[in-house]
């Protein structure tokens, strides 16, 4: 059965937002609850469990070694993957991702390849041959808003997470050890919705619903935007996206520091 | 004849309850001499009766329910309405409105996403659901906001001879129409709409524990306090 | 594939248990907000999700069936699951595994209440370590009757199996690759009847019928723990009921 949202519903959401009220009784800024659990999957080489609101997703990371791309025969190798499956949400169809899962998979991907987040260069074992190559899976489990931050922040967390197999010069692996990612960054992607001329941080699933338009920011540590992405229809003014991606850096810090701290848990 | 369970406890599918003749409803099953659970529910034994109300599932539609369900599709001459069923509901055009001019555009009369208050006027063998609005107080509604709970859990909410929802009435002066399949619609004062909002989604929780009337008529007096 | 490997030490199995100890289960419900009834399972080292959609109307139209709601059953494993990376999307042992959790599942189903419906289950396993089919049966049962779906009865699954030619419950991962048997079972436990099998290996008579017992006396024990689950999510409002 289709998940159409009542007009009334609609109705209650613009109207609340005119006079200021988000209708989970958040500020503008505010994100919903954040749960994040590293290692949640021992099998993979790194793992997350991320948790915003009702929304939730698992981002693995698992290296493998492989043949560099013939233009980038100096740099690993490294691919995003999303998968929409049945589980998060009665819209979902099983079957090879369509438009949304590739779109979600692609900007969680972009912002991190981006920002220079990874070393890919210190991902080469001989040049031109062999080089590691990094998959990073994302499974949606329960679909309630706002994927792109939920997937991003899983993929970057887990990305700093993982212990790929230790290697000796041959590039043979070296049984029992294993050595962290050679992390730079922590990109962030900051999703917000615009409905009726109020721009909103961490869209629920009903607000996506009635959003006008959408953009996600991707941010980095030093500040920069590493990407960007207008989604959906709908458009922004420049003052509009000027203003969002000033916002992006304070919402982009406040869970970077999350993150370390979930980081420095785990060493 | 003896019971295995206790009245009002939580049974899980496939438990038995009781061995005997005894008469049984809802949400049971007969094995033998045996009466077991279906479903995951709390057991209600009286007099020789047992029966189990469900404590998760969707709205099982009957013939002269109230209810209120969202359009979420158009056909030629009907509208499909979700109403927490595991089928749409049917509304046909000759049953929506008292008197309809123009049939060649229905979507100028209800649109996907309209918000309509529907009888059951029958249910098919093949679990047809037909609907009909054309007295009021049927038809769309408008503005206020519909709140989601378990359809079994609607008798709470109206309450012994429509206690509670007298109460949460006379308390917010909120406009309150109740759905047998679970959808409660509120139209007041936006805080007391919140009130009303917070007091049934309580009552959804709570809706087997005893002493529900006066606990939600406490919380009602704290909130209509602040 | 036999390697050698001592499965016994001292009469205790490689992870320390006894021949018929089953591995630690932890079975939480309704963990997923959008589905209509969920459960979220440890067992051992297996993490499995599963969400039930339904009773809804079933499509493509063509399965629909006029007597009854039918019975759809998804087995996927995350990418992640194993440490080999999996291609993402069906495989030929993930569909079969869905076919046969269905079989498992049906019986105990009471569907005649929504003709031309269809229930689903998904189960997603985030981290496999022998025993998935099992878990996600027992999983997907918890998960149905949290989704109230009517029921006959709660479906438990266990494997039973043979390494070092002894009877063992519940093979661990080293046991399930190098072991001499695999014996997954369901049960119907009011029923007394198996609703899965399936067997891999070589056993004698006498060992399957011991297999079939001690597979069934684990089933006994996870049936428990399934219900405890299902009661602890309403338990805190049972006990101010008393």
């Amino acid at each position: 059965m289709s998940s159409v949202l009542s007009d009334i519903k609609k109705d209650y959401i613009i109207s609340l937002l005119k006079t200021g009220k988000r209708e989970d009784g958040r500020g503008f800024d505010d994100t919903r609850n954040i749960k994040i659990e590293l290692g949640i999957a021992s099998k993979a080489n790194g793992s997350c469990f991320v948790q915003i609101g009702d929304t939730k997703v698992i981002a693995g990371v698992q290296c493998e070694m492989g043949e560099p791309f013939p233009d980038t025969p100096n740099q690993g190798v490294f691919t995003t993957n999303a998968e929409l499956i049945p589980m998060a949400s009665p819209d979902f169809e099983a079957g090879p991702p369509r438009e949304d899962a590739i779109e979600l998979a692609r900007i969680v991907d972009r912002g991190i390849r981006e920002s220079g987040a990874v070393d890919f260069q210190k991902l080469v074992i001989k040049e031109g041959e062999l080089v590691r190559v990094l998959f990073v899976d994302l499974h949606i489990m329960d679909y309630n808003g706002n994927l792109f931050d939920a997937c991003g922040i899983a993929a970057i967390a887990a990305l700093h997470s993982t212990k790929m197999p230790a290697l000796d010069e041959e590039g043979n692996k070296i049984e029992g050890e294993f050595v962290s990612l050679p992390m730079k960054k922590i990109p962030i992607p900051c999703t917000y919705v615009k409905i009726a001329d109020s721009i909103l941080y961490d869209p629920s699933i009903e607000e996506e619903a009635v959003m006008d338009s959408r953009i996600t920011v991707t941010t980095e540590d030093s500040g920069k935007i590493s990407a960007m992405q207008k989604g959906d229809v709908g458009s922004f003014k420049k003052e509009e996206i000027l203003d969002i991606v000033r916002r992006s850096k304070i919402k982009g810090d406040e869970i970077r520091s999350l993150l370390n701290e979930k980081f420095s848990e785990m060493r | 004849m003896e019971f295995l369970v206790k009245d009002r406890s939580i049974v899980t599918p496939g438990m038995v309850i009781a061995k005997g003749p005894f008469k049984y409803e809802y949400g049971v099953d007969k094995f033998e001499d045996t009466i077991i659970s279906s479903v995951l529910g709390i057991v209600y034994i009286e007099n020789d009766g047992i029966k189990v109300v469900p404590l998760e599932g969707k709205y099982l539609p009957k013939r002269g329910d109230d209810v209120i369900g969202t359009v979420v599709g158009i056909n030629p001459l009907s509208w499909d309405l979700d109403i927490n069923a595991p089928y749409l509901g049917n509304l046909h055009i000759q049953d929506a409105l008292r008197y309809v001019k123009d049939t060649s555009n229905l979507e100028r009369i209800f649109k996907v996403g309209d918000v309509i208050y529907a009888n059951i006027k029958e249910v098919g063998e093949a679990s047809e659901i037909v609907l009909q609005s054309k007295e009021r107080p049927y038809g769309k509604m408008k503005w206020g906001r519909v709140v989601k709970i378990h359809a079994t859990r609607v008798p709470r909410v109206i309450g012994k001879k429509g206690s509670m929802i007298k109460l949460l009435k006379q308390m917010t002066k909120c406009e309150i129409t109740v759905g047998q399949n679970g959808n409660i619609w509120i139209k007041g004062e936006r805080q007391m709409e919140d009130i009303v909002e917070r007091a049934i989604l309580k009552i959804d929780k709570e809706a087997h524990i005893p002493g529900l009337t006066d606990r939600i008529k406490k919380i009602l007096e704290t909130e209509l306090s602040r | 594939m036999e390697k050698d490997i001592k499965f016994f030490i001292d009469g205790k199995r490689i992870d320390g248990r006894a021949k018929d100890e089953l591995r630690p289960i932890k079975i939480e419900v309704g963990v997923l907000k959008r589905a209509d009834g969920s459960s979220y399972i440890e067992w051992g080292g297996n993490k499995i999700f599963c969400a039930v959609y339904g009773p809804r109307e079933a499509y493509p139209r063509f399965l629909q069936k006029s007597d009854r709601a039918i019975l759809k059953c998804r087995y996927n494993m995350a990418s992640f699951a194993v440490e080999e990376r999996k291609r993402p999307g069906p495989s030929r042992r993930g569909v079969e595994i869905g076919k046969v959790t269905q079989g498992a599942l049906e019986p105990a189903l009471i569907l005649e209440n929504f003709p031309k419906c269809m229930v689903e289950v998904n189960i997603e396993v985030i981290q496999a370590s022998a025993g998935t089919r099992c878990a996600g049966i027992t999983a997907a049962s918890v998960a149905l009757a949290n989704a109230g779906i009517p029921m006959k009865e709660l479906v438990p699954a266990c494997a039973a199996g043979k390494v070092d030619d002894q009877i063992v419950l519940d093979l661990c991962k080293e046991e399930d690759n190098y072991g001499q048997a695999d014996l997954p079972l369901a049960l119907l436990p009011r029923k007394n009847e198996f609703s899965l099998l399936q067997m891999d290996g070589d056993l004698s008579e006498e060992q399957l019928e011991e297999a079939l017992d001690l597979g069934r006396k684990g089933c006994l024990e996870v049936f428990e723990i399934q219900k405890q689950a299902l009661k602890k999510k309403y338990i805190t409002e049972d006990v101010l009921n008393e």
